[in-house]
């Protein structure tokens, strides 16, 4: 089937009604629920294939968090999908006034590859939930996960309604021609500017979950070790290709070395001494993002780690020091494990160190002191923030998930998730008597204006 | 235009706009404003649409007033961090939502309502604590000279600046970076909005139209229906993007509807329509060459006099209407009201969802269960039930289009949100590093049994249980990393 063909075959689908009732989307959110379970141990071959995840990274990185997705938002459809009374004025005291949530009609889904799994799935769950035919293509560049989900999901999901589209740029051009109702891209700014100018064309509403360079000030009032814990565990997760990963590290020069020891000491921990080894440490996606990330160190004080093994993508975690902020490792979203750490001279400097980049996706402050964490907070923008710790805001449901500025437009996860692929429509229901009360609107009008 | 679109992001860059008190003092000024400069505001709105000054008062500064009065209000809540429900693993810390400012927002205004469609989302740009660009349409030229004169004299002359200019100067305004741009028109620049602003990863709220349905049942109380289609049809000439565009009926109520609207009209407008003060004008030349093409060929049950020297169109009926005629294929924007008869309202939703969906649907009937079973089955940005352009008029209702008729919404908290960034916020502490274990490598399938257990066990009752398996799992991960299990 060609492109064009699967997308007409949903949009029939769709037409057809069959995916309103709540208890389809229910049972469709069931099936995807199953297949998760009965298919874990495929899930986590392809995720070990295209990023060298063991069965705890993909369970715990990955995989639980759809889990969680499903199973929250199976809980609340019947309550999101009600009708929403809203507050009535004197005039409409006699009126319903509430807000309708309906299905858009056919979303697209642009996942990434570095969770390639979570990524495409989740967004998936909320579309559904919403009553959507779904079309995801997945990314190319995790083609095992890829080829994956284009095998299972027929088998669990309705084939008309949902369907899988692989394939890599010249696919994605041809899918991004058709029209959609909605639009949700994970990826870079770069591919988020395509897709829009593509969305453009057909008046599609997007969502974009890009990136940037997310800071992470140390302030010199903290528990280091834990801080650097903390930040290790988030930073080389993925082999530090995480959209919401701590990019680079804002630090006083008095506390440069103690945290570049604490966070040696929190790899050691993790990985052992040598990387390489660890069944938990990742490998980057492929050969171009390899040299990428590589050609960063150029130039710079390599604190600890700074091999790589292009054959097996191996890149050792690396921090390095005192670094410039004009050199190129800070011109880019590093999307790799290496940690520069720049020094700036207290928090007012790391505020408009950070004020002079674009919005990041993330901000992360740690600091045992409130006021530095509120002043932090209250004089930057970012897509989320979490104090003293590393991504958790990305994991609570309650709070949406999203970018700002060239870090992304529009939000996910849950309730936001039903939202975004949801139509609010504003519904007001009057009844045919009262004309009484709104003779006061009908021409013609008064001789002259009345004193107000 | 560059240095001018520089020092208003200057000025949002200087942290002038955050406070809340300034916000609030602005958004008196603007109060300020529109009362001590009533006159002019309404003579330049009624000079382009041929308004009388009552209308123009009702239909737009009404609005305006109350979105003030509605921000002054709530201006504190809106703007406060809003507390998050938390999980498991984050129960002890504290998680928010916090609103703030986008930076500099576009507002390109549109010339039916050159006022309110202009200020109204000035309001809410404002109150969110932006600075603000203002292109009025270059159409309704007197209220866009009149407000660059006015704003400048109340708002602060750095964070809220007014651009004129045609479609030139709208280029040019495109090119630069903005935080979010609200663009109230058609499609067409719709779509060129959207691409200008795909270049910077702006976002944007597109309030645009489409043909707007109007289904009359035949359980219905057609007086009484009648008079509410006409006064929403009517009302501006027809130039109303939530208009009800066409009417579609069952055959057998044609006739009653064209003769109970045409009893409307002449309460409304009396018998010398031309003389009314009440009935506007079209608002240039080329749209009243356009909306009188759209009558050729067509049965006019009613109305279909003009007069080109005044851009006068008399309140038209046109019944039979032949759905592939030209009429309609695009929205009106007129005084001039198709009746399409269909069979049932089966068949007239059928009619509507084979159309864009558009920006309001209307649907007149007693039958309550009718009424929701047509909303059920078609889309619209918005739905009045029997009555039009109400829903308007509610600032708890966000007000926008779907599909080809718009994205994004604005009035009242939903333009407060529009042009606010919500962003998520989670204080942990450094303490309790206890809970975390279980997260770090290296791994164990223990850990990964004791993760699947914490993580997917639905907790529905009470923080003592919560609290009571937080501590399990720092024990277990204790344990795990003594290696007892």
């Amino acid at each position: 089937m060609s492109i064009s063909e699967v997308v007409q075959r949903a949009r029939a689908a769709f037409n057809s009604g069959k995916a309103r009732p709540l208890q389809f989307r229910i049972q469709q959110l069931e099936g995807l629920r199953r297949m998760i379970r009965e298919r874990e141990k495929d899930l986590v071959g392809a995720l070990t294939a295209d990023l060298h995840k063991n069965e705890w990274n993909a369970y715990y990185e990955e995989i639980v968090y759809v889990l969680e997705e499903i199973d929250y938002v199976i809980q609340k459809l019947p309550e999101w999908a009600a009708d929403e009374p809203v507050e009535k004025t004197p005039q409409t005291q006699q009126d319903e006034p509430y807000i309708h949530s309906e299905p858009l009609g056919v979303v697209l889904v642009i996942g990434a590859w570095n969770y390639p799994f979570s990524l495409t799935i989740q967004p998936m769950v909320g579309a559904i939930a919403a009553g959507n035919a779904v079309l995801i293509k997945p990314s190319e560049l995790s083609e095992n996960t890829a080829s994956l989900l284009a095998a299972v999901i027929p088998q669990y999901l309705d084939k008309d309604l949902y369907a899988v589209i692989c394939g890599g740029i010249p696919e994605t051009t041809e899918v991004l021609k058709e029209r959609f109702d909605h639009i949700l891209c994970t990826g870079s700014t770069a591919v988020g500017k395509i897709v829009m100018v593509a969305a453009a064309k057909h008046l599609t509403p997007v969502t974009l979950g890009l990136g940037g360079k997310n800071p992470c000030y140390v302030d010199k009032d903290c528990d280091l070790d834990i801080a650097c814990r903390r930040i290790a565990w988030g930073k080389f997760m993925n082999s530090g290709q995480t959209c919401v990963g701590p990019d680079y590290i804002l630090c006083d020069p008095s506390i440069q070395n103690q945290i570049v020891e604490k966070l040696k000491k929190s790899l050691k921990e993790f990985y052992g001494e040598d990387a390489k080894k660890s069944r938990d440490y990742g490998r980057i996606i492929n050969c171009q993002h390899f040299q990428r990330i590589m050609g960063l160190m150029e130039g710079q004080k390599v604190a600890h780690g700074g091999a790589g093994d292009a054959a097996t993508r191996y890149i050792a975690p690396t921090i390095l020091m005192d670094v410039d902020p004009q050199s190129q490792v800070m011109q880019e979203e590093v999307f790799g494990p290496i940690m520069p750490i720049v020094c700036v001279r207290g928090l007012e400097e790391a505020i408009q160190f950070i004020n002079q980049r674009e919005k990041a996706l993330a901000l992360y402050v740690f600091s045992l002191n409130d006021k530095v964490i509120k002043k932090m907070i209250a004089e930057t923008s970012s897509g989320g923030v979490t104090a003293n710790d590393i991504m958790v805001h990305s994991t609570v449901h309650s709070l949406p998930y999203g970018g700002v500025g060239s870090s992304g437009m529009g939000s996910y996860r849950g309730w936001e998730s039903f939202k975004t692929f949801s139509h609010r429509r504003s519904c007001l229901v009057r009844p045919l008597l009262n004309e009484e009360s709104l003779k006061a609107r009908y021409p013609p009008s008064p001789a002259k204006m009345p004193r107000h | 235009m560059e240095r001018e679109v520089q020092r208003v992001r200057a000025a949002f860059r200087s942290g002038r706009s955050r406070p809340l008190t300034f916000r609030r003092q602005q958004l008196k000024a603007l109060r300020r404003m529109v009362q001590e400069r009533e006159k002019d505001i309404l003579a330049a709105i009624t000079a382009d649409l041929s308004k009388s000054e009552l209308n123009a008062y009702s239909q737009e500064v009404i609005s305006v007033l109350g979105e003030i009065d509605l921000m002054l209000e709530k201006l504190p809540e809106w703007a406060a961090a809003t507390p998050a429900r938390k999980n498991l693993l984050t129960m002890l810390d504290e998680a928010y939502i916090q609103p703030e400012p986008l930076g500099v927002v576009l507002i390109i205004g549109a010339w039916n309502y050159p006022f309110v469609l202009t200020i109204q989302p000035l309001i809410g740009a404002i109150a969110a604590g932006n600075a603000v660009i203002v292109k009025p349409s270059e159409i309704s030229e007197n209220t866009a000279t009149t407000l660059a004169e006015l704003l400048p004299q109340y708002l602060d002359q750095d964070l809220y600046a007014v651009i004129n200019g045609g479609v030139e100067e709208t280029t040019e305004l495109l090119k630069h970076r903005f935080d979010h741009i609200l663009y109230t028109g058609n499609a067409t620049v719709g779509k060129i909005v959207m691409e200008a602003a795909a270049k910077h990863l702006t976002p944007v709220t597109l309030e645009l139209g489409g043909k707007s349905p109007c289904y009359v049942d035949r359980d219905c109380d057609l007086d009484v229906a009648c008079r509410r289609i006409a006064w929403g049809k009517y009302m501006n000439c027809g130039q109303t993007c939530i208009a009800p565009d066409y009417v579609l009926c069952e055959p057998a109520l044609q006739d009653q509807i064209v003769q109970k609207m045409k009893d409307a009209v002449k309460e409304f407008y009396g018998e010398n329509i031309k003389e009314s003060p009440d009935y506007e004008r079209i608002i240039n030349l080329r749209h009243f060459k356009r909306i009188l093409s759209l009558l050729e060929g067509q049965k006019v049950a009613f109305g279909g006099e003009t007069d080109e020297a005044t851009r006068y169109i008399a309140p038209t009926i046109l019944t039979d209407v032949d759905p592939g005629s030209k009429v309609m294929q695009e929205e009106i924007f007129g005084p001039v009201l198709p009746i399409v008869p269909v069979k049932s309202a089966e068949e007239a939703v059928r009619f509507i969802n084979e159309r864009e969906k558009p920006l309001a649907l209307y649907i007149f009937s007693q039958d309550n269960k009718l009424t929701k079973w047509l909303i059920d089955h078609t889309s619209s940005g918005g739905v009045t039930g029997n009555d039009v352009i109400m829903h308007f008029m509610l600032s708890s209702l966000p007000f926008g289009g779907v599909g080809s008729s718009g994205m994004g919404a604005y009035h009242g908290k939903y333009s407060f949100d529009t042009f606010s960034h919500q962003r998520p916020c989670l204080l942990k502490s450094l303490k309790r590093e206890g809970a975390n274990k279980l997260r770090y490598p290296p791994n164990s399938p223990s850990k990964v049994d004791w993760a699947k257990f914490f993580l997917l066990r639905r907790f529905s009752r009470g923080k003592l249980r919560l609290l009571l398996l937080t501590l399990l799992g720092v024990l277990v991960a204790v344990l795990i990393k003594a290696g007892h299990c």
